[in-house]
This record gives C-alpha cells, sequence and structure tokens, in this order.
C-alpha cells in the first residue's frame, strides 16, 4: 500500500519523497493546449496557471529526481471528456510523456482510454475517480479495456471497498486518503469549477411539498439544511484551516488505513496538486506518521488514536463529518 | 395526436396512478394519453419504471410487477431505468432484470457500465440504452453556452456496439451528431448528481445524516427543493440526490425532432406536471 502525492513544482519532488511520498502525480498544461482552447475548458480539472508543470522539460526533470528514488510519476489527463478535434493533441501528448519515462496516465474519459491503447502507447493507464467505478462489472469492464488501476470514487464506504476489492478482478485500486471532499459524485457532475463549486451556492431554497408530505417537512429540511452546510463546510477542508502545527483539517481517511492495508488497497491519494508546497508536505508527513504505524503491525485502534492524536482536533473528528470512510 | 414516440418516466406505480386520480394522464385501453400545456394530446406509447440516478430507489419485485401488468393489458412495452450501481445495486437489479428477460420489447437504461456489462453477458435478449449519466457534456447552468459533448471515436462506437446499446438517453440538444438515435427527456436536464444526499438526512440525527452506505427512508418522496440563485436563470430542481435545470421542455420538440426518436416525459421529476395542460397544481 503505497503513499500517493500530488506535485505541481520541480522543487517540491525530493522534499515530497523526504517526507514520504512513494509515488507522485502531477498535471502539464502544453503550450499548444492554452493556444488553441477555451479558457474554461480545463486539460486536467485545475487551472492552467495555478496546478500544472510547465512545459515537458519541467516533467522531465520530475520524472529523472524521482526515479532515483524509484519514485513513480503519474500524470493527469482527467478531464471529464475530450471532444474529438482534441485527441490528437492528447494522444501527442500521451506519447511524449511517455517517452520521457511518465509511468501511468490518469484518465476519466473512457474515449481516451480506447484511443490509448488503440495507439498502443506503452504507458499504464489509471482510471480517474471520475471514471465512477463502483462495482466489480465496471471494474471487470475497465481492466478488459486495459485498465491497470482504478482509483476508486470518494464516496464508497469501506465495507463497499472490501466487497469489490473481493471480486479479485485484476486491477490494482487506490483510494482517497486526505483533504477536499466532493459535495457530489465527481463523475456524475456536469459543472464545471471555472464558474466556482455549484454546491457552494448560497440557493434560496423552496420547500415544494409532495402528496403525503409530513405537515412540518419544511421545518425539517430547515433543521437539516444547516447540517448540511456544516457538512459541506467540512468537505471544503474545514474552511481551508490548518490545526495548531500547521496540518490541514478537512477530509480523511486515516483511521481507515488498518483496514485498507486488510482489504489490500494498492495506494493511497492525497488530494491537492494546487496546494501550496508546505500544505502538500505537512500532508504526506502526517500521512505516513499513521501508515508507518500500520506498516510496524499496531492496532486498528491504535492506528485511529495515533491519527486523531496527531491531528489533535477532537471537536472535528468527533463530528465524523471530516471522515471520508464513516 | 402527435406521430412522435413518447414514453412515461415513473419512479414508482403510484407516480402513475396519482397522475391518472388527478385527471392529468388519462387511462384507456389502449394506453395513457395526456395534453400538453401547448396544445395537442400525446399517447405514451411506452413505460419506464425507476430512477436513473439514486440506487436506493430501484423499484422492488412487486412494483416491477404492477408495472408489466398494467403495460401487458395496454400491450405498452417497458422500460426499466437503472442508477449507478455498487456490488449490492447490482445484487438488487439482478432479480428485476431475470423477470424482465423474456417481456416481449423491454429495454433497460443502465447508468453504469457495470449494469451494461451484466446486461450484455447474461440478460443479452433485454433491449439497452445509454444513460445520462455515462454520456458526458457539461451542462453547467451558470455557462452562457453549450459545451461540446465527449468525442463519439470508433473506438467508443465499437464498445456500445459490444454492449448492445441502440438508443442514447439525452436531455440536452447534443452538438454533433452522434451515430445512434436519442432518447430525449423533458422537461428537465440532469447537472449533478451523487450518491451524498443532502435531502436523505432529514428523519437522521446529526452523526448518521449525508452517509453513503445507509439504509434510506426516501425522504425525497415527501419534497423537492427549487433552488434559486442570481448565478442561474430560472431554477434548479433538487430531486433526492440529483439538480435538475429546465431543459427547455416543449421548445425542445420542434428543435431536435432530427435526432429524436423517443420523447421521455419524466413524471418523477415533475410531479405537479408542468408539461401537461391539465391540472397543473391538481397533485399539491
Amino acid at each position: 500500500m503505497k503513499l500517493l502525492a500530488p506535485l505541481s513544482r520541480v522543487d517540491e519532488v525530493e522534499p515530497l519523497i523526504r517526507s514520504g511520498a512513494e509515488e507522485i502525480y502531477c498535471g502539464l498544461v502544453p503550450t499548444a493546449w492554452v493556444q488553441t482552447q477555451a479558457t474554461d475548458d480545463w486539460l486536467n480539472r485545475r487551472n492552467p496557471n495555478g496546478a500544472n508543470l510547465h512545459g515537458l522539460s519541467e516533467l522531465t526533470s520530475v520524472v529523472t529526481q524521482a526515479d532515483a528514488h524509484d519514485v513513480p510519476v503519474f500524470l493527469t489527463l482527467n478531464a471529464h471528456h475530450y471532444k474529438a478535434e482534441q485527441m490528437p493533441l492528447i494522444l501527442d501528448m500521451a506519447r511524449r510523456v511517455a517517452a520521457v519515462g511518465v509511468e501511468a496516465l490518469i484518465i476519466s474519459d473512457i474515449s481516451l482510454i480506447l484511443a490509448i491503447r488503440e495507439a498502443d502507447i506503452d504507458i499504464r493507464i489509471h482510471l480517474s475517480s471520475l471514471g465512477t467505478c463502483t462495482n466489480a462489472e465496471s471494474a471487470a469492464m475497465y481492466a478488459e479495456l486495459g485498465v491497470d488501476r482504478i482509483i476508486l470514487p470518494r464516496h464508497l464506504s469501506a465495507r463497499e471497498i472490501g466487497v469489490l476489492r473481493d471480486a479479485n478482478v485484476p486491477v490494482e485500486y487506490e483510494v482517497f486518503l486526505l483533504n477536499d471532499g466532493c459535495a457530489y459524485e465527481e463523475g456524475h457532475c456536469l459543472t464545471t469549477h471555472h464558474y466556482g463549486p455549484i454546491c457552494m451556492t448560497p440557493w434560496q431554497m423552496d420547500v415544494q411539498p409532495l402528496p403525503g408530505a409530513k405537515a412540518d417537512i419544511a421545518v425539517q429540511w430547515e433543521t437539516n439544511h444547516k447540517a448540511y452546510q456544516s457538512f459541506l463546510w467540512h468537505l471544503n477542508n474545514c474552511g481551508s484551516s490548518n490545526n495548531e502545527k500547521g496540518l490541514p483539517n478537512g477530509p480523511c481517511g486515516l483511521c481507515a488505513l488498518s483496514e485498507m492495508q486488510a482489504m489490500g488497497v494498492d495506494s493511497l491519494k492525497i488530494v491537492g496538486r494546487e496546494a501550496s508546497p508546505l500544505r502538500k508536505l505537512a500532508s504526506v508527513q502526517l500521512a505516513r506518521a499513521v501508515l508507518n504505524r500500520v506498516r510496524a503491525g499496531d492496532s486498528a485502534e491504535a492506528v485511529a488514536d495515533k491519527a486523531k492524536a496527531l491531528r489533535n482536533t477532537p471537536e472535528l473528528c468527533s463530528s465524523t463529518y471530516m471522515c471520508y470512510y464513516r | 395526436m402527435t406521430n412522435r414516440a413518447w414514453a412515461l418516466a415513473v419512479e414508482r406505480p403510484e407516480d402513475l396512478s396519482r397522475a391518472i386520480a388527478a385527471g392529468a394522464i388519462r387511462e384507456t385501453a389502449a394506453g395513457w394519453t395526456a395534453d400538453l400545456i401547448t396544445g395537442g394530446a400525446v399517447r405514451f406509447n411506452r413505460l419506464y419504471l425507476g430512477d436513473e440516478f439514486c440506487h436506493h430507489l430501484i423499484p422492488t419485485l412487486p412494483e416491477l410487477e404492477t408495472a408489466l401488468a398494467g403495460c401487458a393489458v395496454r400491450q405498452v412495452p417497458f422500460t426499466l431505468a437503472t442508477p449507478p450501481v455498487t456490488d449490492e445495486g447490482i445484487n438488487a437489479l439482478r432479480p428485476l432484470l431475470v423477470r424482465l428477460a423474456d417481456e416481449p420489447d423491454a429495454e433497460v437504461v443502465a447508468n453504469d457500465w457495470g449494469t451494461l456489462r451484466l446486461l450484455s453477458r447474461e440478460f443479452p435478449k433485454l433491449g439497452r440504452i445509454l444513460g445520462r449519466t455515462l454520456r458526458r457534456q457539461i451542462k453547467d447552468p451558470r455557462a452562457a453556452e453549450t459545451t461540446a459533448a465527449g468525442a463519439m471515436t470508433d473506438g467508443y462506437m465499437t464498445l456500445l456496439q459490444r454492449f448492445g446499446v441502440s438508443l442514447i438517453s439525452a436531455d440536452r440538444l447534443p452538438d454533433i451528431e452522434t451515430a445512434l438515435p436519442l432518447a430525449m427527456h423533458v422537461p428537465f436536464e440532469f447537472v449533478t448528481s451523487g450518491r451524498i444526499c443532502s435531502i436523505s438526512g432529514v428523519p437522521f440525527p446529526q452523526q448518521r445524516k449525508f452517509l453513503v452506505d445507509f439504509s434510506c427512508p426516501k425522504p425525497c418522496r415527501e419534497f423537492y427543493l427549487d433552488l434559486k440563485d442570481a448565478s442561474v436563470k430560472g431554477f434548479i430542481r433538487q430531486k433526492g440526490n440529483t439538480l435538475f435545470a429546465d431543459n427547455g421542455g416543449l421548445a425542445l420538440l420542434e428543435k431536435a425532432e432530427h435526432w429524436v426518436k423517443r420523447w421521455v416525459y419524466d413524471l418523477s421529476i415533475d410531479k405537479k406536471l408542468s408539461l401537461l395542460a391539465q391540472p397543473v397544481e391538481a397533485l399539491v
């Protein structure tokens, strides 16, 4: 079970690996994309200027540095979907990054998966969480298409992941471990963050009762809505806050690490390519400290206690709204 | 009566019964009919049962039997709408598919690649429709223009062929030629969906709200939310775990005629019957 870290700058490679990262993922937006595509048409679900490497030479430097530590580098091509006219540019990019040693592409669009396999580009494919693979039949289909690893969506319980893992589909599984929740299912969300997250819209809400509704349903909704706003706040990294040691608050699966290990999960994803270097390093160090206890053979309870002690935010942990695996 | 092919989509048989009791939909020996608000009557020559977005709303076997009995009397063919599913969702679908397997002209709308694979392997006689969650197109209600849909490459079409897909569900005009005809839903297009449902939290105490792995008492059957904000035109309707935007409803009829093989009226999202002439508020 490897620890996968996000990266957006060349000078993050060494610190991330020293902090405990065992796999790295990053994005790259070629100049040709920026010059030819609409500004709200993002290549990899992150703003081209904020969370991406610039140029193949930067990517080559990242791969070379990581390779010296036997750490593989994965590249995101994880837009919800690509248009037909974008495919040639993306396939050309896939060939180039494979040639410089990127080990895998993270892809959501099933058309691109098929096109890369058809083009016989020698590179592993990791199905993005946007591929929304939530059952063994779906996993088997992706395996048949040539997918090597499936990044499971955020919204599966640990029990459901276990059921899926037990089906023994010949793929690796990666799960979310830290940061950045989503209110909706990414793969089923047809909006774009270019306009801001739609889940954070301060809607004016009008309850429309249906036949058989309880008389006080609008009041019940109002109470529930307050709880939902609190839930969204936790998903949104607890208002982008840190604890007193600078460790990031927010969605977290650390207490479930022993369970993930027992299930045979292959990789643990830390989210946040666009985050500051400090936030990335703190996330990796936090995760690695707890993972080390799993590897040392500590009990599941001791591992969870360690995670909560490191976080030192009992009020956040006890709400459970911060937990990926509630 | 128009010559367009229309299907009526309901989440459960009770929705149809209520619409009939309210006089919004007429039940005859030959099927179900209704009058549209823009004038003109339609005959629904297919019935959809189920929900495309929430696995808690997979119909029960008795609900399926009720719907099939109604269809058999009127010789109206049947379509089962299915949502994205976990392995347990697949297990919940299986007995329904077994029951449907030999029904003449029966179809399944699949919103999960796993369901499509299952259908092609174990239920080859059932017709297959690509669900709206599997056909990708940004439909952000805050965007001024439609964004292009995902590429339908040769490989993608081969995959659909392998799975025996004959129809693609849609709820917005396509911006590219599709190689397969469309089943166009009105009067709403889906915008976003997910397993975490704010409405499902209503009956639960704080710590049991907004889970993914739980037994849902389905409070979504008690109310919708209509959402407004300056960033969107009109309103967004939240039905359970999914947000929908007005897709132009009947205005689509003329614009999209050449793309569309079948029109699907989503009664289960539009229980107040905004599309039908009479009686608009009868169910409230």
